[in-house]
């Protein structure tokens, strides 16, 4: 996919870990993964709201677009 | 052959339950005067042939049992509250295709021995087999949108 999650290089500039992201933001430990694992298919807008609002950063802080080789 | 578009399998299933209906309420109105003429017109044949009755019933009986076995496995799985699994659509797709098949041996019965239940019965798996596959197709599509909304965080 075309965009990239980096919720991991926040979270390491935060000094946050993902058990207590998700304890923050109200999600599982299993769907936190799968947003940090690139595996997501989509985020909603109040997810986003709540990790920026744990991490006090912005949505382009979080989310990168990369060129597709495929296109 | 689209399974679910308005020229595909299922507008056709929704054209023949339109015919079916007034068809069959036509029938159904019409039983006091057309049974008699059924009567009259038609030689009924009640299929005593043993050994032509033995393998039909072991045919059709056979397609009957495996899909009560697959019917079986999609309750099962509803029971495990894990309904929309693609292996759910695969199961149905074959309920409806042994109804087809059931429906063409019926069809094919009907040639030698004719009865009012061989008719009906070949109508029904007839309807419920194309309406099976277009139920088959639809549960495909609603496991797609599960899995896009398990993978919406």
């Amino acid at each position: 996919m075309a965009i990239i999650v980096n919720l991991d290089v926040m979270m390491a500039k935060r000094k946050i870990g993902l058990s207590d992201l998700a304890g923050k933001v109200d999600l599982t430990l299993a769907n936190l993964s799968i947003l940090k694992n690139n595996k997501a298919k989509a985020i909603r807008f109040s997810t986003l709201e709540a990790i920026c609002r744990a991490l006090n950063c912005q949505p382009g802080d979080i989310l990168e677009y990369a060129a597709d080789d495929k296109q | 052959m689209e399974i679910i578009s308005e020229k595909g399998i299922s507008g056709a299933v929704k054209y023949m339950l339109d015919v079916l209906i007034v068809v069959g309420a036509a029938i159904v109105i019409s039983l006091p005067f057309s049974l008699k003429w059924c009567f009259e017109m038609i030689t009924w044949t009640a299929g005593e042939n043993y050994w032509f009755l033995l393998g039909f019933l072991f045919v059709t009986g056979t397609f009957g049992v495996v899909m009560v076995f697959e019917l079986r496995q999609i309750f099962r799985r509803i029971n495990e509250h894990k309904p929309f699994q693609r292996q759910n659509a695969t199961n149905l797709k074959r309920i409806a295709a042994l109804a087809l098949l059931i429906s063409a041996a019926y069809i094919i019965k009907m040639i030698f021995f004719i009865s009012f239940l061989t008719i009906i019965v070949a109508i029904a798996f007839l309807v419920f087999g194309l309406a099976g596959l277009v139920f088959s197709e639809l549960f495909k599509q609603a496991v797609e949108v599960k899995e896009e909304n398990d993978l919406t965080i």
